[in-house]
């Protein structure tokens, strides 16, 4: 798979939605860790954000964040 | 989700086993999480189980993570999603749940240098309304396939069998999807570059 076909295919990439053919040649790519790629990826990394935040904010449970940093006081 | 302004300081603290400092991070995040989690799980006390999973991950990350530049919000973003959809994955094929993967989990693993920096997610956040405008703009078909990618983990294959069209199809659909969010975000955030 040529570089720039790569390139376009980073924000699925990072959502998991290539099947296996499509992303073990980008995994091998990015192991060798080029600053192009670095660049691409959180440019990708930035669309995947912002296709988070289509959502509407929840609080969790009263107890969640208590209950949480107990939990981390124990380690 | 707003980028906390002392978001680097608190990672600063967190690395330093500051409890406190991952409390406060809590307050700030935790409801975008939230949110994005029970859109993915559905169920209100699995999206809190995997909201925990991501804050104890974080706290044990953190002292190798301390000194990064990237951004704690974009981070837990990326580590919610990957985790709920593998959930996710995980009960639509039991039978295949060993299979089940992340890419974006793994390269996280492997190195978090590719996350956007906290001014990038800063500048994100301050353009949101105009960004969900630009996400309206895409079709409703384009539309529909980018959520059953972002909050059902739809892999394009699974997605040609879902929606009962041609693979070419939907892998068209879907990349021009992501190339018109990226070119846009890059608009918005006036970093066109040379290689376009």
């Amino acid at each position: 798979m040529v570089y720039q076909h790569i390139g376009e295919l980073y924000e699925l990439y990072l959502l998991g939605a290539l099947d296996r053919e499509d992303s073990a040649p980008i995994q091998e790519h990015v192991k060798q860790g080029c600053p192009r790629c670095l660049e691409e990826l959180r440019e990708a990394a930035l669309s995947v954000y912002l296709l988070c935040q289509a959502v509407r904010p929840v609080r969790p449970g009263p107890q969640h964040k208590t209950q949480l940093l107990r939990r981390l006081r124990k380690k | 989700m707003a980028e906390v302004s002392t978001a680097d300081g608190l990672s600063i603290r967190i690395a330093e086993r500051d409890a406190s400092a991952l409390g406060e991070l809590y307050d700030a995040l935790a409801p975008g999480l939230m949110g994005l989690l029970l859109r993915i799980l559905g169920e209100r006390s699995e999206a809190e189980q995997v909201l925990d999973e991501v804050f104890v991950q974080l706290w044990d990350r953190a002292p190798a993570a301390g000194s990064d530049r990237t951004s704690v919000t974009a981070r837990l973003v990326v580590m919610a999603r990957a985790a709920a959809v593998e959930r996710l994955r995980a009960h639509r094929a039991p039978a295949s749940a060993a299979a089940v993967r992340n890419d974006a989990n793994l390269l996280l693993r492997a190195s978090s240098a590719w996350l956007p920096k906290p001014e990038e997610i800063t500048a994100l956040d301050e353009r949101r309304e105009l960004l969900k405008r630009i996400i309206r703009q895409l079709s409703g078909t384009q539309r529909q396939a980018l959520e059953l990618a972002v909050f059902e983990g739809y892999t394009e294959i699974e997605l040609a069998e879902k929606l009962g069209e041609p693979l070419g199809k939907v892998r068209t659909e879907l990349r021009a999807s992501m190339r018109f969010l990226r070119h846009r975000v890059r608009a918005v955030l006036g970093t066109w570059s040379t290689s376009i």
